[in-house]
């Protein structure tokens, strides 16, 4: 099932520098509700209450990766089929090929700029939403 | 590119200055876990230390608009991610000093002058 507005945003990322400017880009510029997770465990731990309508996922974290964040999402109920997307340096074909195989929306490719990137998820979110349809 | 608000420009320069007054300390840091490595004897989990501080700071200057400073700590990102893969014989380790060195260069000649100027937009 597909919601048909984006909303709330669960952004993954470990980096305070880049938790800072992003969710202000989302939420200031974007005015989405966003809510940071600084570590896979917490995203784990807060998915199911937040219920976002999109994961961002940042991929090299310590501790558990982007990779594997996602396989466990995917085993929570409320993030099922929630679609997330990458944020990540890492964008060699073959990284690429493995986020496809995961069911990934999309990648954003960091460094990303910030006031750019309210636009560029609205318009992967359209598309989504399109094929969806 | 989203149009920004003049309030929400504001914001965001504000975002970025405190970035800037909190890069001497990045750097410190950076320079200290150089120095670990070099006294630890290239251990490699000071070697996964050191990779992941410079790892961030690539990543998050260029965010913020100072891409010399990005450029240079993608350099020394991508000497420690090959000492990772491959280890960091002799001849490597003689390159560790002036990339670090470069990367503070890049910050004193380029901190402010080397950042990424962003057009404004036109407020609405």
């Amino acid at each position: 099932m597909v919601r048909r507005s984006l909303k709330r945003i669960l952004l993954v990322e470990d980096d305070p520098d880049i938790q800072t400017v992003t969710s202000m880009a989302l939420g200031s510029f974007g005015g989405y509700t966003v809510h940071v997770c600084g570590s896979a465990r917490e995203a784990l731990d807060s998915a199911a209450s937040f219920k976002p309508d999109l994961i961002l996922l940042d991929v090299m974290m310590p501790g558990m990766d982007g990779l594997d964040t996602l396989k466990a999402l995917r085993e929570i109920p409320a993030t099922a089929t929630t679609p997330v997307i990458f944020l990540t340096a890492r964008v060699q074909p073959a990284d690429v090929a493995l986020y496809n195989e995961l069911d990934s929306l999309a990648v954003i490719r960091k460094p990303f700029e910030p006031t750019a990137l309210v636009e560029t998820i609205h318009g992967l979110w359209a598309r989504y939403r399109d094929q969806a349809d | 590119m989203t149009r920004l608000t003049e309030a929400q420009r504001a914001e965001f320069d504000a975002l970025r200055q405190l970035y800037e007054a909190e890069l001497p300390d990045k750097l410190g840091l950076i320079a200290g876990a150089a120095d670990a490595l070099r006294a630890g004897g290239w251990d490699k989990s000071d070697l996964q230390a050191f990779y992941m501080l410079i790892h961030k700071l690539t990543g998050s200057a260029a965010i913020y608009g100072f891409d010399g400073i990005s450029r240079a700590a993608g350099d020394l990102e991508m000497w420690a991610l090959a000492g990772l893969t491959d280890g960091v014989p002799e001849p490597r380790r003689v390159e560790l000093l002036p990339l670090v060195s470069a990367l503070q260069d890049a910050f004193a000649a380029g901190g402010k002058s080397k950042v990424r100027r962003r057009a404004s937009p036109p407020h609405r």
